[in-house]
């Protein structure tokens, strides 16, 4: 595979292919020379960290994965981050960064720690090896200026962020697949690249200011696969990313919501069925729970239960919402379904009262955007229930 | 070696030599030329088959366009005959430079040494061919850049950056009025006042020229010729390389006197620091590229928008009016560095940014900040910040 560069006089992908390396003139890095068909060469600089011992003899990049993300939140270049996967103790299996740390030499402690310089250098390689569609290159003058070294940021662009995983460790993790993470990588504004972050911040510092002190993410596989129904990936990958509007958002976000319901009113259906057919309710008992299914309030409440580990987790959200539902002549909830429960009441029947200060409804639907993620990440949802990846 | 013809180029006002030599007496006068300037030694790779074809060509005695040199001499020319012009040539040879013709003098090379190689029978024969060099005697350096930019154009273009590199060398060697400037080689980094890579400073002096403290390589040769022609006025009467680097050393002499051993001490700071701090001492704060960039962006803008007039200008104020302890204000530009590390996108381009700021602030008769080194540094981090986040 190759990278191709974008000739802006010959209005055409030149597609280039690693011809050679060596040693730049004072040592402090490795020139990879990539070469076209026609001859074209563009040189590639890469430069370990200063203060790392380090050699290209060491790397084997086919030991390393390479996933491309997105970030508006995460992409100053010291948002470097160690990965970690919660099933396998807590491991490392790699590390998060952007673009323009691989094409920093600026003096970096963490390299004193750990191997990060590994992976740095093993994403370097894979992306000079990537052919995808969609990158931006730059327009490089033919013939090759002599001297001059690309950085790899100037084939991919800026916003460009790498998360590259050790292939041995993943494979401890049994049925390893990327897209089970997703929704983890979203809480933290990660997308897929080129793509929008799914979740929209306005307050930059609220999602931020952890993660910087920290330096550590912990990815947790999803219960919910959302690659295999349609409509909660349609509504991430896609109606999320059509608008920054908090109205809009709140109204794609809630219709989750309304798909766990449905699941836990068809389960507790099955469920109180079975015990009717089999005799230990009885019919009235049978429809009472029916009845007592049918209001939202209490479904609501239901999948918050199967599905929020910690709900004091979420009490901050909870004053916030409080405060928000109260203010626009609302009722204070006691607990967080409830909170939703209020919050979806107003928005639906009485948004010609927030209608006017829609700012104030962004740090709260940004709340929710969070809380409705990790509720599919721990939904506590049984395999055997294949009819909720239906469309 | 005889001189064919000598006429005064009153572009960049230097007389212009054509000579005509053989193949042989150049073949020893380049291997003196590309031993003693490194930055010159750069081979670009092309296609086998062209180079096959000049190589044969030149092996069948083919005219070669006449392969163009400088020699930057301050010295009078007016009164000399030709024998005394090329004995200036002959003794200065360690100071010749190629404008133009590397590559043909790389084929040169090859040709002669694979003659040598294989016993060649034809070797003296072949050796002896004429061939035709323009010398360029008596030039400032600017002229030689300029030349050089217009020369290359439509060839395999080298960087102005690199130009510059190949210009500036003798002063790895001479150093420039104490100042010394040190190779990109193990263990040569700067340890004390005075002491500079040559690649920062030649990053520092792009990003004067350019009035940019991003030193990207510019591709566009027009661009290059531009900025080099609103400069040439300036060089008239000083070389303004020598001039920038001398104004920046006093300042950071300056900079140092004004600090009384200061020394940063994370301790003595409210602030937490993220990571290591940008450096620890006046002189180690400043040798970096990053403030020398940032210096040669900032004066280039501000003596454009007519704010000052030069590097004299800013000799004079740090001569005169930098004043007062600045311990305190060092710890600040410290404590900001650390928070651009940790916000920056690229954090080597924002420090940059930072220090292009700084200066601008510091130099700025019509600002607030100027003269004020702390005032500056906020003011500078206020920009930044309201340029990039």
């Amino acid at each position: 595979m190759s990278v191709s560069l974008f000739d802006t006089s010959a209005s055409k992908l030149i597609p280039l292919v690693i011809d050679s390396s060596r040693p730049n003139d004072d040592g402090s890095g490795t020139i990879f020379i990539m070469k076209s068909s026609d001859g074209i060469l563009a040189n590639v600089i890469f430069k370990p960290t200063l203060n790392s011992k380090f050699s290209f003899a060491n790397i084997n990049p086919e030991n390393f994965e390479i996933i491309l993300l997105d970030n508006p939140y995460f992409n100053a270049e010291s948002d470097v981050f160690e990965v970690h996967e919660s099933t396998v103790n807590n491991d490392k299996i790699g590390w998060i960064f952007p673009i323009s740390y691989i094409d920093s030499d600026e003096t970096d402690e963490l390299s004193l720690k750990s191997t990060v310089d590994l992976y740095k250098a093993s994403s370097f390689i894979n992306l000079l090896k990537y052919e995808g569609a969609g990158m931006k290159f730059p327009a490089i003058n033919s013939p090759q200026m002599d001297n001059v070294n690309y950085n790899i940021s100037q084939f991919f662009g800026d916003n460009l962020i790498i998360l590259a995983i050790h292939k041995e460790t993943i494979n401890k993790i049994k049925g390893f697949k990327m897209s089970d993470y997703m929704l983890s990588l979203f809480k933290l504004g990660y997308s897929k690249y080129g793509e929008k972050s799914v979740i929209y911040n306005s307050n930059k510092k609220l999602l931020t200011e952890n993660l910087k002190k920290t330096k550590k993410i912990t990815l947790s596989k999803s219960k919910f696969d959302i690659s295999k129904n349609l409509f909660v990936e349609t509504v991430f990958y896609n109606y999320l990313n059509y608008t920054d509007n908090s109205y809009l958002r709140f109204v794609f976000i809630y219709q989750v919501i309304e798909l766990l319901m449905d699941f836990q009113k068809e389960m507790k259906f099955n469920e109180y069925l079975d015990k009717y057919k089999s005799g230990s309710i009885h019919g009235n008992d049978f429809r009472e729970k029916l009845s007592e299914y049918s209001k939202e309030r209490k479904v609501i409440g239901q999948v918050i239960a199967s599905s929020l580990r910690k709900k004091t987790d979420y009490v901050d959200f909870l004053q916030l919402c409080n405060e928000y539902i109260i203010k626009n002549g609302g009722q204070i909830a006691d607990d967080l379904s409830d909170s939703i429960y209020n919050l979806r009441n107003l928005l639906t029947h009485n948004f010609r009262r927030v209608a006017e200060k829609m700012e104030e409804l962004d740090t709260v639907v940004v709340g929710l955007e969070f809380i409705i993620v990790e509720m599919l990440i721990d939904y506590n949802f049984s395999d055997t229930n294949t009819w909720c990846y239906e469309i | 070696m005889k001189i064919k013809s000598t006429i005064f180029d009153k572009r960049i006002t230097s007389i212009n030599l054509l000579i005509e030599t053989t193949l042989a007496e150049y073949f020893n006068l380049s291997k003196e030329i590309l031993d003693n300037n490194e930055f010159q030694r750069r081979r670009v790779k092309s296609s086998s088959t062209v180079y096959s074809l000049l190589k044969s060509d030149i092996r069948q005695g083919c005219v070669i366009p006449p392969i163009v040199l400088a020699l930057s001499l301050d010295i009078d020319t007016h009164a000399m005959n030709d024998e005394q012009l090329l004995k200036v040539i002959k003794d200065n040879i360690k100071k010749l430079i190629i404008l133009d013709g590397l590559q043909r003098t790389y084929t040169i090379r090859d040709v002669a040494n694979e003659l040598l190689d294989s016993n060649n029978p034809n070797l003296n024969d072949i050796m002896s061919f004429p061939i035709r060099l323009e010398v360029y005697l008596g030039i400032n350096k600017l002229g030689i850049l300029y030349r050089m930019l217009t020369l290359n154009t439509g060839q395999s273009p080298m960087s102005i950056r690199h130009q510059i590199e190949i210009l500036y060398s003798d002063y790895l060697v001479t150093g420039i009025e104490g100042i010394k400037l040190l190779k990109e080689v193990d263990d040569s980094a700067p340890k004390r006042l005075g002491e500079y890579k040559f690649k920062d400073v030649i990053d520092g002096f792009n990003s004067y020229l350019d009035r940019d403290y991003l030193s990207i390589d510019r591709m566009d040769i027009l661009d290059n010729i531009k900025s080099l022609e609103k400069l040439s006025s300036e060089n008239q009467h000083s070389d303004l390389f020598i001039d920038y680097v001398k104004s920046y050393n006093h300042f950071v002499i300056k900079v140092n006197e004004l600090a009384e051993s200061w020394e940063f001490d994370s301790e003595r700071i409210d602030h937490s620091m993220t990571g290591q701090p940008f450096a620890k001492s006046v002189d180690k704060i400043f040798n970096k590229s990053q403030a020398m960039t940032g210096f040669g962006s900032a004066v280039g803008k501000l003596t454009d928008l007519k704010l000052i007039s030069g590097f004299s200008e800013i000799e004079q104020l740090i001569a005169e009016s930098l004043t007062g302890d600045i311990s305190d204000s060092l710890d600040l530009i410290i404590v900001k560095l650390d928070n651009i590390r940790n916000i920056a996108k690229k954090i080597g381009n924002d420090q940059r940014l930072f220090f292009h700021f700084f200066f601008r602030e510091l130099f700025d008769k019509k600002g607030d900040a100027y003269l004020k080194f702390e005032l500056a540094i906020s003011e500078a981090y206020r920009q930044y910040e309201r340029r990039t986040q």
